[in-house]
């Protein structure tokens, strides 16, 4: 659906993506990265407003920029916080959707359409000036939603969102995801990317770092090994079976805050291992958890090494 | 769609707050007309007339286009709204066409009611009689086409587009054609009072005037001038929609 | 909570100096001129404002070398009157300046609005009188050094090189006049900058209506002009005279020939044919107060840190 073949961007002398090639298919796929990894010229390349300086991108097997025969099939939620102001929420909605080629009567079921589902029917005919930051984003997604596109980009859609908007938000994507369509969310706020996906592009200084499900990458980074945390009520004891695993790489006691830190490759084996030796030994183990089986630790990882 | 860009535009200009401060304007130019009569004992109605719209509708007609002509796609551009726009399902010179379209009927509109109003003021009661009256409203109809032209280009692949036009309008038109030789070529103000000049017999010619930019006579003729208006119109329009279909806009999210 | 096992770090005085609360718009007039002075436009715009005395020292230049060279002074010096020189070259800068005025003024509040940077400056210890003021300043300095600059540099050339011709017995005071004239410039642009930008939260439409105040006050006073002149065969007329002057270029002539004492003269040629004489200076005084507390009045009407949504 989106194919990007080593495209590159530049802004003068600045780079701003570099050599990227990755396949970005349906479902809900996060572009993450540090600010000033390439994000938002990321999408903006896919939207169609900026070209590749080199490399080949189709966007439904097109080139995107100004071509409304790609704009029919994607909508773009842009990070900026910028409307007509003195519009209300409807007439802007209402006007994208007449410029956008809908008939009157269209135009208006739309409008209604795209409102309902992003949940600002209450606040439609109040003026944007006098909207929330959550109000504004999602005005920003129902014109995004206008021509019901089968790929929805949303450049930092989370931003300034409280935790129960942030949420109500999520659930919107996600069920855009499940009715087939492709959402891309660019942010640079780990956790909120790790409660909404699995599926990632890292982007580190304008290069692709990793693409795909976040196990995987996890698993693929052989550099570093897992470190799980095991606690226990003996620690020495449970050090002692643990250690004769053959994948544990080391293992670290701390008595003080009672668990004991192992690294070790292949975790799966291990958590089977663990099952077990508890089972058959009687271990008193009082739980285990994995602090770097997630997206910071896969990101301070990649990007450390870069 | 490219109605739905030219309606949306009408919209904003006609907007209570920005039509009511053109039409004091206008309301200040019967009341220049009037003043101009009463101090006045030499000159026919019609001379009042040629010398009060050469100001108050043709250089105002001016002003008028620089302020909204200018805007059609910069204030979008400029308060980053440009990318809603961009991203829709049109080419993008359906849109700034319909803007364009819709800036003109405004800026036409508001040369009409100056060219009215100015008329009212010198004729009275009588002033759908003057002469002059419909040849100005055209003038003032190409006019707003010919500047809306222009300053839609300035805007497109200038920064300050506003400075550059109030630089043409005020500096430009009354120097050049002030300047000896054919100078006056280059001029739409020249043009435009050919324009308005059509089929009227002005029998005192205004005093020599660097602001009414008539110290030279020109040998211009009614094609002439409807020609080059014509021309230089579609030339600059075209140039726009070829720019604004090829270039990028991507505003700064740091920029102001 | 004294048993708490986290300290509250949060609170500390600030123990180091504080300006007096007298000076707290200069750091505001200094913002405003350092952005003015950063940007290229202002440099350009600024330096071709003075065009008009480079055209004097020219003229002047030639003209007396000429005489000189054939051994007789040029009748043209001794018909010249010093003052007016310097008004017909402030006069022809009025356009250049209002170019400066819009670049450095125009926005000035109206991209603070936009920016919600109001909200800081007035959470900060700073009254709205100190934001305005200092607004209000960081234009009038810049423009009054612009035209303040120019003049003092062909006062020099001309002190330096026509004494012989009465540069200094026709005029002993030209000297105070040329501090006054640059200052009523900036006043009369810093005030109708502040007012009418405070009416705005896009620099850019402040600027549009700037402009558009500009040229519809100096057609409507070109049109006055020309029948106080007796185009249309009346001759003056003391309220067509005074009117003349009621546009913000028209202010800043009025006082320059106010201040300098004279009638004006048409540049470069001397010839007073069709000049429109001086205005009562009651009348341009009156009507600078006018621009001031209407700058001020309507900047401290509408600059509020929150914006107020109705519908």
């Amino acid at each position: 659906m989106i194919e990007l073949t080593q495209v590159s961007r530049w802004y003068g002398e600045i780079i701003g993506v570099n050599d990227i090639t990755c396949s970005i298919k349906p479902g809900l796929t996060a572009l993450l990265g540090q600010n000033g990894a390439g994000k938002s010229t990321l999408l903006r390349l896919i939207t169609g407003q900026l070209r590749p300086t080199t490399g080949d991108l189709q966007v439904f097997g097109e080139a995107p920029f100004a071509n409304p025969n790609v704009y029919q099939k994607l909508g773009y939620c842009p990070e900026i916080d910028n409307f007509y102001e003195h519009n209300s929420g409807r007439e802007f909605i209402r006007y994208l959707a007449d410029i956008s080629g809908l008939n009157k009567s269209e135009a208006k079921s739309r409008t209604e359409e795209v409102m309902t589902s992003v949940g600002m029917t209450s606040y439609a005919d109040r003026l944007i000036a006098g909207y929330s930051k959550g109000m504004r984003q999602r005005v920003k997604l129902a014109q995004a939603m206008l021509l019901n596109p089968q790929a929805i980009l949303l450049d930092e859609p989370l931003n300034g969102l409280d935790p129960v908007a942030r949420r109500e938000f999520i659930d919107l994507l996600h069920d855009l995801a499940n009715e087939g369509k492709t959402i891309i969310v660019s942010s640079h706020i780990l956790y909120e990317v790790e409660s909404m996906t699995e599926s990632l592009l890292l982007l580190h200084r304008g290069r692709l770092l990793a693409e795909g499900d976040l196990r995987v990458i996890r698993s693929l980074i052989d550099k570093h090994p897992h470190k799980v945390r095991v606690e226990s009520e003996d620690l020495r004891l449970t050090a002692s079976k643990l250690a004769a695993l053959p994948n544990i790489l080391s293992l670290a006691i701390n008595e003080k805050f009672g668990y004991l830190e192992a690294e070790v490759h292949e975790p799966d084996a291990f958590y089977d291992y663990i099952a077990k030796v508890t089972l058959d030994e009687g271990l008193p183990i009082i739980g285990f958890s994995s602090p770097d089986n997630n997206l910071e630790a896969v990101f301070g990882y990649l990007v450390g090494e870069q | 769609m490219i109605q739905a860009a030219y309606l949306k535009s009408l919209k904003e200009g006609f907007r209570f707050n920005r039509l009511i401060i053109w039409v004091l304007l206008a309301l200040g130019g019967a009341g220049v007309g009037l003043m101009w009569v009463d101090y006045s004992n030499k000159g026919s109605l019609q001379d009042a007339y040629s010398q009060v719209a050469s100001f108050m509708v043709f250089r105002l007609l001016a002003l008028a286009s620089v302020i909204i002509s200018s805007t059609v796609i910069s204030a979008d551009v400029e308060q980053k709204t440009i990318v809603y726009l961009l991203t829709r399902p049109i080419p993008r010179w359906n849109l700034l066409l319909g803007r364009y379209l819709g800036s003109v009927t405004i800026v036409a509109f508001f040369g009409i009611l100056f060219a009215i109003f100015t008329s009212l003021g010198v004729y009275k009661g009588e002033f759908l009689h003057n002469p002059s009256l419909w040849p100005t409203c055209l003038a003032a109809i190409l006019g707003a086409f010919a500047y809306g032209a222009l300053f839609v280009f300035f805007s497109l692949i200038l920064n300050k587009s506003i400075l550059v036009g109030l630089l043409f309008a005020f500096g430009w038109e009354t120097a050049i054609p002030n300047l000896p030789g054919d100078s006056f070529w280059f001029s739409i103000y020249t043009h435009l009072g050919t324009v308005s000049r059509m089929g009227v017999k002005v029998e005192n010619a205004p005093d020599a005037s660097l602001i009414g930019a008539t110290v030279n006579a020109n040998t211009l003729t009614l094609s002439d001038s409807v020609l080059v208006l014509i021309i230089s119109t579609l030339v600059l329009v075209g140039l726009s929609l070829v720019w604004f279909s090829f270039f990028e806009y991507v505003p700064r999210e740091d920029a102001g | 909570m004294p048993n708490s096992p986290i300290a509250d770090l949060s609170y500390r005085n600030y123990d180091g100096p504080m300006s007096p609360p007298h000076t707290r718009w200069w750091p505001i007039a200094k913002m405003s001129m350092r952005l003015a002075i950063k940007s290229k436009g202002f440099w350009i715009w600024a330096t071709l404002s003075s065009y008009a005395y480079l055209i004097y020292m020219v003229i002047f230049y030639f003209t007396d070398s000429t005489g000189t060279a054939s051994g007789r002074s040029n009748p043209y010096f001794t018909m010249l009157k010093w003052h007016d020189t310097f008004v017909a070259s402030f006069t022809l800068s009025q356009l250049l300046l209002l170019i400066v005025a819009l670049l450095i003024g125009a926005g000035s509040i109206a991209n603070d609005n936009r920016s919600n940077a109001l909200l800081v400056y007035l959470s900060r210890p700073v009254s709205k009188l100190d934001y305005i003021f200092g607004k209000w300043l960081g234009i009038a300095i810049p423009i009054a050094a612009i035209v303040f600059v120019p003049m003092l540099t062909y006062y020099g050339y001309c002190a330096m090189s026509y004494a012989k011709y009465g540069f200094f017995s026709q005029d002993h005071w030209i000297i105070v006049k040329i501090f006054l004239i640059p200052i009523c410039a900036g006043i009369v642009h810093a005030s109708l900058s502040i007012g009418i930008s405070s009416m705005f939260n896009q620099g850019r439409i402040a600027g549009a209506t700037y402009a558009a105040v500009y040229f519809i006050g100096y057609f409507f006073t070109v049109l006055v002009g020309q029948l106080y002149i007796g185009v249309t065969g009346i001759g003056p007329n003391q309220f067509l005279k005074n009117l003349f002057y009621c546009s913000p270029d028209g202010l800043q002539v009025g006082l320059a020939k106010v201040i300098a004492g004279t009638n004006g003269s048409e540049a470069f040629t001397g010839f007073t044919r069709h000049i429109v004489p001086r205005p009562d200076p009651w009348f341009i005084i009156l009507l600078l107060i006018v621009v001031i507390l209407f700058g001020f009045g309507v900047a401290w009407n509408r600059i509020r840190p929150v914006e107020i949504v109705s519908r």
